[in-house]
């Protein structure tokens, strides 16, 4: 992918708001609590806003102004990591980190990346034909 | 050196479109952004002045001008230097080739010609294509006359439609017409039947029926075979509008079909990684080839595309276009046609091989066509001579085709080991171009790049930036992002390294003095350095000029006509001017549009041009622009629409 900052920010809104939140609606359902997951849904996609502007200065070093789906996969690890060590340290408000089970965040945050990550390796495209020349974004 | 010489001459070459351009004129001369300089450079990397060469105590000096970017000779920053005959310097993207004897020899007045031949050799440069048989090929025409369409009226800027009819000529018509019927015209024809129009309302004009034809004769002589790999991105698919599923997902699934897991997982790795953690994936040639045939066999391209050579173009008096042009039957009988069509699309490719001025001098002057080739040529012969007889190549010039023809020597130097390779270039790259933060890496000279330009100048942020940016931003954002590149791969990295270490390969710097035959052999002299002009020599059996493709407007008499006659703007890359939607906009006629794409197009909102993402982004914006303008049977593709073509697409249906 070739991003800019709008897109990188409308892509990320776009992609938590449509498939993240179902992900998440239907994987809340299955632990028995939908609270806890969208909170989390939510710091991902406010956090992400935020380190969406450092990829874009990194990636502003790199001749061909890219962000190959390697570094895609980096910046998620990274991202859960951040999300779930202030859950654990200083405590985010609303998640409860002393009854979250490291596995059920990790299932949830997998869940929630992969498939947003599959949509925009390529369906996307599909219903959206301007999505990749504009660098990701829609307005 | 004439230590009373007073006179220099400097040559670069323009990085988009590697132009040569000469400077020959009177000390001192200053460099810099600003226009008062004597050479006028455009780059974010020059500064408003930036050097001067002054004469100082019977030297020359290079003086840096206290630039934010620097004067380089070879990886050194300099604030002074003393120049000689044959020095090279850099400032930003551009190399300078200092050349006092041509100065002495024959300089009088300054003369500022970016886009101009270089040197002293007045000689026509370019090979046109012509059409042999059904082909076309790289080719020098016997000089003619110029070929005059009998029709009167084709001489007004705009004609009437009772003039056409008294003409007596076979008229047809059409509402969508294609000019040119190769991967531009596919490309434009492909997103108008997606986006609705009927097939009857639309044709396409040129001399092949496939329209991929030129493209991959092109590629088969410049050493890409079927099997070997394009240097296009995976998801540039001109087959396909969405791009999804890229050329690498299907050749992942193919493999995984013929059950071949580890080259599914090898391709799966390098659209993962690249270009960081792995090389980058480029699709093979023949699958492109399939790829394209499926297309065209859907959109029913055979119906739509007719055999003829476009003449001309003029408005016609009801806002149409009118294209006159030219069927040759087997027999050498020319028929005169005419086509009515409210919207055109102009996308005729490259008119020519471009070929080194002191090449071209020698092929006109021995004749000898067999041992001075061009890349873009048939020049099989010289590998069937190598493999039998074995021999020394000279190759000029280091684009991607120089380094297709290097790893095609390899290939028949493991069987034939008396096979050797020099490579003559212009002036050492010590460093490659720079944008902002961001730096292109350089080995051996060679500088890499996956693609011919930066990735996101196709859909990212350097699309945008240059989109938005006035005509001298352009041609700043385009001399820093271009220059002759080549795509980093390990098999043919290690070819060079290999030649280089085994003494087979070796690079040389200068400027060529002369080609000449002598004891059956080809001998390049170079001009010498400094006081001692020893005029190095090359002794070679063959000559591959590897520098690529020409693209000026005079070379392509439709195009030539068309801006003269209705006084068309140019972009300052001298190419034909186009609006963010890829509008010609001198053409506008009533209702009637013409919009052209390819590399006619240099200068103007997307770099890529040439290159099949960069013809399917120029066919969407126009599209895009048709839709706005009410066109008929043009709709917007909606989600919806779009996700139902997608299926059609994918199930092989007509759109």
């Amino acid at each position: 992918m070739t991003p800019t900052l709008l897109g990188r920010w409308q892509t990320r809104l776009f992609l938590l708001g449509t498939i993240g939140l179902i992900v998440t609606l239907l994987f809340g359902m299955f632990i028995g609590d939908t609270r806890t997951p969208l909170i989390l849904l939510g710091y991902v996609l406010g956090l992400g806003l935020v380190w969406e502007m450092l990829y874009q200065y990194l990636q502003s070093f790199r001749w061909d102004q890219d962000w190959p789906p390697a570094f895609q996969v980096g910046t998620g690890i990274f991202e859960a990591l951040v999300v779930w060590g202030l859950v654990q340290t200083i405590g985010l408000p609303g998640v409860d980190g002393s009854a979250l089970p490291g596995t059920t965040f990790l299932a949830h945050y997998s869940a929630v990346w992969v498939a947003t990550f599959l949509v925009v390796q390529g369906p996307l495209r599909i219903i959206f034909l301007h999505w990749r020349y504009r660098g990701g974004q829609w307005v | 050196m004439n230590s009373t010489s007073t006179m220099i001459q400097v040559t670069w070459v323009d990085p988009a479109t590697e132009d040569a351009a000469v400077y020959r004129g009177e000390l001192p001369i200053s460099i810099g952004r600003e226009p008062v300089n004597d050479i006028v450079l455009k780059s974010n990397r020059v500064s408003r002045t930036h050097a001067r060469i002054e004469r100082s105590n019977g030297s020359i000096l290079l003086i840096d001008q206290q630039s934010r970017n620097g004067t380089r000779v070879g990886a050194e920053r300099i604030t002074q230097v003393v120049l000689q005959a044959g020095d090279s310097f850099q400032i930003g993207p551009f190399t300078f080739q200092v050349d006092l004897s041509d100065a002495e020899a024959g300089g009088d007045t300054g003369l500022n010609s970016q886009g101009a031949d270089a040197g002293e050799l007045a000689v026509d440069a370019t090979l046109n294509f012509s059409q042999v048989g059904d082909a076309l090929l790289p080719f020098t025409p016997p000089p003619r006359a110029e070929y005059a369409f009998p029709l009167a009226g084709l001489d007004q800027p705009e004609v009437s439609l009772q003039e056409l009819e008294q003409s007596g000529l076979p008229i047809s018509e059409t509402t969508y017409l294609a000019i040119g019927g190769g991967l531009g015209s596919f490309v434009w024809v492909d997103h108008l039947l997606i986006f609705g129009v009927k097939p009857d309302q639309v044709a396409a004009i040129g001399l092949e029926a496939k329209p991929h034809g030129r493209y991959e004769r092109l590629c088969r002589f410049s050493q890409i075979p079927q099997h070997e790999r394009l240097r296009s991105n995976a998801e540039s698919c001109p087959d396909n509008i969405w791009g999804w599923p890229g050329y690498a997902s299907r050749e992942v699934w193919q493999a995984l079909r013929r059950g071949k897991l580890g080259d599914a997982v090898t391709i799966g790795w390098q659209v993962f990684g690249e270009p960081t953690l792995a090389q980058t994936y480029t699709p093979q040639a023949g699958n492109v080839f399939a790829s394209i045939e499926r297309e065209a066999r859907r959109i029913g391209w055979e119906q739509i595309w007719r055999y003829g050579h476009v003449k001309a173009i003029r408005k016609t008096d009801d806002g149409r276009y009118v294209v006159a042009y030219s069927q040759t039957s087997a027999d050498g009988e020319r028929q005169h046609k005419l086509m009515l069509a409210r919207y055109l699309h102009i996308a005729v490719g490259y008119p020519g091989v471009r070929f080194l001025p002191d090449l071209q001098v020698y092929r006109e002057q021995t004749g000898d066509f067999q041992s001075v080739v061009n890349a873009y040529e048939d020049h099989e012969h010289v590998y069937e001579h190598l493999r039998a007889h074995g021999g020394t190549v000279l190759l000029r010039g280091r684009g991607i085709v120089a380094s297709r023809i290097m790893q095609r020597l390899a290939e028949i130097r493991a069987q034939k080991p008396n096979i050797n390779v020099l490579h003559l270039m212009r002036s050492p790259v010590a460093m490659g171009h720079q944008f902002k933060h961001a730096r292109r890496t350089v080995e051996h000279h060679w500088e890499f790049q996956p693609f011919n330009w930066p990735k996101a100048c196709w859909g990212g942020t350097l699309r945008k930036l240059l989109e938005d940016a006035d005509d001298q931003q352009r041609e700043e954002l385009l001399n820093d992002w271009g220059g002759t590149t080549t795509a980093r791969r390990k098999d043919w990295a290690q070819i060079v390294e290999r030649g280089l270490r085994e003494g087979w390969y070796q690079i040389r710097f200068g400027a060529v003095r002369q080609v000449e035959r002598r004891q059956e052999r080809l001998l390049t002299q170079l001009h010498g350095r400094g006081a001692i002009q020893d005029e190095a020599q090359l002794w070679a059996d063959f000559i591959i000029d590897c520098t690529g493709l020409e693209a000026e407007i005079e070379r392509n008499t439709l195009l030539k006509d068309l801006v003269e006659r209705y006084d068309l703007e140019r972009t300052l890359k001298r190419r034909l001017k186009v609006a963010n939607d890829f509008e010609v906009v001198g053409m506008r006629n009533g209702a009637g549009r013409v919009y052209a794409s390819g590399a006619m197009t240099l200068g103007g909102p997307t770099a890529p041009v040439d290159s099949f993402l960069g013809l399917q982004y120029a066919a969407l914006r126009s599209v895009d622009a048709l839709v706005a303008a009410r066109a008929p049977g043009v709709r917007a593709l909606n989600s919806l629409r779009s996700l139902t073509q997608w299926v059609r697409w994918a199930g092989g249906v007509h759109p």
